[in-house]
């Protein structure tokens, strides 16, 4: 049996050690360049697939879109026009489990381990973050019964004690921040894509590279490495500098998982991204039939029965 | 034609520019007691002035509330206020308490957040939510804006103008100012927009160049700092510029103008993406016509359905 993985704190202790005057970059400005010269061209090729009316506003591809758009471009279409929204069809509980996650660890990262970490302050969090918006997950919570609180508590507990379990006290010298937006601008504004990130420690102006910490409230998957290698290559284009290290912490598995960033994982996560602009671009066109891939997105999908590549799951 | 740039020139300007809404408007006093009706332009809403002001128009004032959207930007400030003036690193409940004993300046976020307002009760969550924004913000001007503490002279510069004959109050704000301000176009002022560069930021930058300038201390350049993508966009104060920023200004104040006197259907539509979140866009005739056009509703996905870009404050 091998040792258990290393704890959260004990990768940042690491990755945080001495004045961080000795980091060097890993990546280097010349592969990041290469890297967007590539994503600009893909930017202006989808740009020209999707033919927009000059008025239209930018495409705009958040993270989630972009791995719909790579799962399964019909079920985004589908989805759509049967009114299911940019949530596509996802499970309202998973939905709000994850949102009751990140706003608890949040919650966690500024106030260190004293901090309260149950239902009902999430969701106040929540309700505290939405303002005056509407907010789909607060209408959902709001119209729990006591029962289903009482489930739901019991869930959020179990999975906030496996993934605090081994946190640290966040050093304010580490300037630790929550829920961070990046975004890429590309083709001259015609094309954003952006994200947020659920942690971030170091970075400039402190001496430290950044490290980003991505939280999830169910297992560590494939998603979740593609979603963790995004993050990185949006940042290293943003500050011109790739982040030291990614982390992503899963309630549901064994410790965090934490690779420290080279060129060989930004590449395949910019491969993506081309991938999804030109998905993006033919589905605003409208001029070619939507691909269909088979995925876990079949199970809500409104266009299961006509779709020959729906596999039951 | 460019405008003079002397700062009674623009102002006479902006005068010109506000007479065919501001005449239509009851006269108010501004030393004691407040006018019955005055239309108060704020700085966020230049931007959505300019993407359509009948929208501005029919969503109408709105009662205030106060929430963290409400008071991250003022705590955020402290912030950055602090860390300009002292802390090594960003830490929001110092610059809470520097904020609450200073008093003077932004009292509505400090008596909400000290829980002094009985009306709206603060809650932990909310207290929680404007820290934990106001650090993340702070700290990425800080990454965007280096060397903050030598160069920035000053935090949160707000501006006002009355008009001298009409009811017509411009209420600006610049985060930070880097320079003098002084008549001789030294200064350059920064505005922090969490999103990325959006053509809407432009008339905000230029309305906060023509109040300063009215004020005689004219900026040599204003900077929007779009905190996402990690970029400033920089626009010297040209008489151009203060042109634009006078027409922006008037079709901000003639927005609002027709929110108050319920008459936004005498109010130019310009649809676009926005329309998809407008209350009301089925009432609309261009908005209706936008949504309906060839692949909007199938785009929509890709382009309309985030907020949309920068316009909004830090």
């Amino acid at each position: 049996m091998g040792s258990p993985p290393p704890s959260l704190a004990a990768i940042l202790a690491t990755h945080l050690s001495g004045d961080g005057a000795t980091a060097t970059d890993p990546v280097g400005p010349a592969a990041l360049a290469e890297l967007r010269g590539r994503l600009e061209a893909a930017a202006r090729a989808a740009v020209l697939e999707a033919d927009l009316p000059g008025d239209a506003g930018p495409l705009r591809l958040p993270k989630h879109r972009i791995a719909a758009l790579l799962d399964c471009e019909r079920h985004v279409l589908a989805a759509l026009s049967d009114g299911l929204g940019d949530g596509l069809g996802e499970d309202p509980r998973a939905v709000a489990l994850g949102r009751l996650v990140d706003v608890l660890t949040g919650y966690r990262v500024l106030k260190g381990p004293a901090a309260r970490r149950d239902l009902a302050m999430g969701t106040e969090l929540i309700r505290a973050d939405a303002g005056d918006r509407p907010d789909a997950v607060l209408n959902w919570l709001d119209g729990l019964t006591t029962d289903e609180r009482g489930d739901l508590t019991t869930e959020l507990d179990r999975r906030l004690d496996r993934l605090l379990a081994g946190w640290p006290s966040f050093d304010p010298a580490w300037w630790p921040r929550t829920q961070e937006p990046v975004a890429l601008t590309l083709a001259d504004g015609q094309v954003v894509v952006s994200g947020r990130l659920d942690v971030t420690v170091g970075g400039p102006p402190t001496a430290w590279p950044m490290a980003v910490i991505e939280v999830k409230s169910g297992r560590f998957s494939g998603a979740a490495l593609d979603e963790q290698l995004l993050y990185a290559l949006l940042v290293a284009l943003r500050d011109g500098r790739a982040p030291g290290l990614v982390v992503t912490c899963a309630a549901l598995s064994d410790g965090p998982v934490a690779y420290p960033v080279t060129i060989a994982h930004l590449r395949p996560a910019a491969g993506r991204l081309e991938a999804a602009l030109a998905a993006a671009g033919r589905l605003a066109g409208g001029r070619h039939r939507p691909i269909e891939r088979a995925s876990w997105r079949c199970r809500p999908c409104p266009a299961q029965r006509s779709c020959s590549t729906y596999d039951g799951r | 034609m460019a405008t003079d740039p002397q700062h009674r020139g623009v102002e006479r300007a902006l005068i010109d520019a506000l007479e065919p809404v501001a005449s239509g408007l009851p006269e108010g006093k501004y030393a004691s007691t407040e006018p019955a009706l005055r239309v108060a332009v704020r700085h966020n809403d230049l931007g959505d002035a300019a993407r359509c002001p009948a929208q501005v128009a029919m969503a109408g004032p709105s009662p205030f509330t106060p929430n963290a959207d409400v008071a991250t930007p003022s705590l955020a400030l402290a912030v950055l206020d602090q860390m300009v003036h002292g802390d090594p690193a960003p830490d929001p409940v110092t610059a809470y308490r520097a904020a609450f004993a200073d008093g003077g300046r932004d009292q509505f976020p400090w008596e909400w957040l000290g829980g002094g307002d009985r009306r709206h009760p603060v809650t932990t969550a909310d207290k929680a939510v404007c820290a934990m924004r106001a650090v993340e913000r702070a700290t990425a001007v800080a990454r965007v804006v280096p060397h903050l503490r030598a160069r920035v002279t000053r935090v949160g510069e707000r501006c006002r103008w009355n008009h001298p004959e009409r009811p017509v109050r411009l209420q600006g704000r610049v985060d930070l100012v880097i320079g003098p301000l002084l008549p001789a176009a030294t200064a350059e002022l920064l505005v922090v927009f969490p999103g990325s560069w959006s053509p809407l930021i432009r008339p905000r930058l230029a309305y906060e160049a023509v109040l300063l300038t009215v004020h005689g201390q004219r900026p040599a350049t204003v900077t929007a700092v779009c905190l996402a993508e990690g970029r400033t966009y920089s626009q010297p104060v040209t008489p151009d510029l203060l042109d634009e920023g006078v027409a922006a200004t008037a079709t901000a104040v003639a927005a609002v103008a027709g929110g108050l006197r319920k008459e936004p259907r005498q109010l130019p539509r310009q649809p676009g993406p926005h329309c998809g979140r407008c209350r009301s866009a089925p009432a609309c005739g261009p908005g209706t016509a936008w949504l309906d056009g060839p692949g909007r509703r199938r785009s929509g996905f890709l382009v309309g359905s985030d907020d949309l870009p920068g316009v909004e404050e830090m």
